[in-house]
């Protein structure tokens, strides 16, 4: 296992203490209902020692909350651009965070936000290997590692 | 950390954007056998362009950022469906799997033309309508509308140099 529960807990709440002033509680490995509406999802690729990726799934409050206190604006003044921007940092630096607990070497690409509602993600060929559920700024976020089947055979690029 | 900005977004890369035409106009000749149409060019801008199915590829190292191949349902389950040579339920996982075959196809024969010391990601794929990708603020986002007699498509080519080129 490449984290356990507690180096996950421990990260997210670094992350989101320092970067959001976020006080998240922990609701272990259960995740809740997905949420009606709009959401996003902020995903993170890893290569090298481990394929790979780390994906955030938020609601809107919180893309607004989080842009609220990353960029020094009101919730409701926080656009669109905002709201994905502050998600693409918030996954960059839980993804930069996760890297460091991985085998050397592995690389990050940038993240990429999708924002919808009632979408389906995966990433065939890799198994989800770790589904956390955290409650910040009173809203649920799911935090959920892939990772690259050893059995799926590797397509030379 | 990120502020947001009104500026210009930054300029791209034609270097960066040439490999990817090449590419969408070789594995559809070459594998999808549907004759492709790449039309111009833009950037793109907000608000952002909705799709159904879509695939993202991750780039790292000496270029960094994703390449997304962006569809609506019916030209995806038709292009799919030609690029396997059978009839594909959008509802099953083989559906999912062909369009990140396809993007990893794109990304790959890309990524050799680049001719640089970059990785590509495993492909992850959204599913669901009326989705949409954003694209990240300091980098150059392009997006390539594609048309095919069986559907159209976009590819969005959102990348950066991490070193000079």
């Amino acid at each position: 296992m490449i984290a356990t529960e507690n180096d996950i807990e421990q990260l997210m709440t670094t992350v989101l203490e320092t970067l959001l002033d976020f006080h998240p509680t922990f609701l272990g490995n259960k995740a809740p209902p997905p949420p009606a509406g709009r959401t996003f999802s902020a995903v993170i690729h890893i290569t090298g020692a481990v394929d790979g990726a780390v994906v955030l799934h938020v609601t809107e409050p919180f893309a607004r909350a989080a842009a609220a206190k990353m960029f020094g604006v009101h919730p409701d003044a926080a656009d669109a651009t905002d709201q994905q921007d502050a998600l693409g940092e918030l996954c960059n630096v839980v993804g930069g965070n996760f890297k460091s607990l991985l085998p050397e070497p592995c690389r990050l690409s940038l993240p990429t936000v999708i924002d919808g509602a009632d979408y389906s993600f995966r990433i065939p060929g890799s198994s989800m290997t770790g589904e956390y559920a955290i409650n910040a700024a009173n809203q649920p976020m799911l935090i959920r590692l892939w990772r690259k089947d050893e059995s799926h055979a590797t397509r030379a690029a | 950390m990120s502020t947001p900005t009104t500026s210009a977004p930054p300029a791209i890369n034609p270097k960066l954007i040439v490999p990817f035409i090449n590419s969408v106009r070789q594995v559809f000749a070459t594998m999808v056998k549907v004759p492709t149409t790449v039309e111009r060019p833009h950037l793109k801008t907000q608000p952002a362009p909705q799709y159904d199915v879509s695939s993202i590829i991750g780039f790292s190292g000496d270029i960094v950022g994703s390449v997304v191949v962006s569809f609506q349902t019916e030209a995806a389950v038709q292009i799919v469906s030609a690029f396997a040579g059978m009839p594909i339920d959008p509802n099953s996982p083989d559906f999912a799997d062909a369009v990140c075959e396809l993007a990893n196809m794109i990304a790959g024969s890309a990524k050799k033309d680049l001719g640089c010391n970059a990785s590509i990601t495993v492909p992850s794929v959204i599913i669901g309508r009326g989705h949409s990708i954003a694209r990240l603020s300091d980098v150059p986002c392009l997006v390539v509308p594609c048309k095919t007699p069986v559907g159209d498509f976009a590819v969005e080519v959102n990348i950066k140099m991490n070193k000079p080129v």
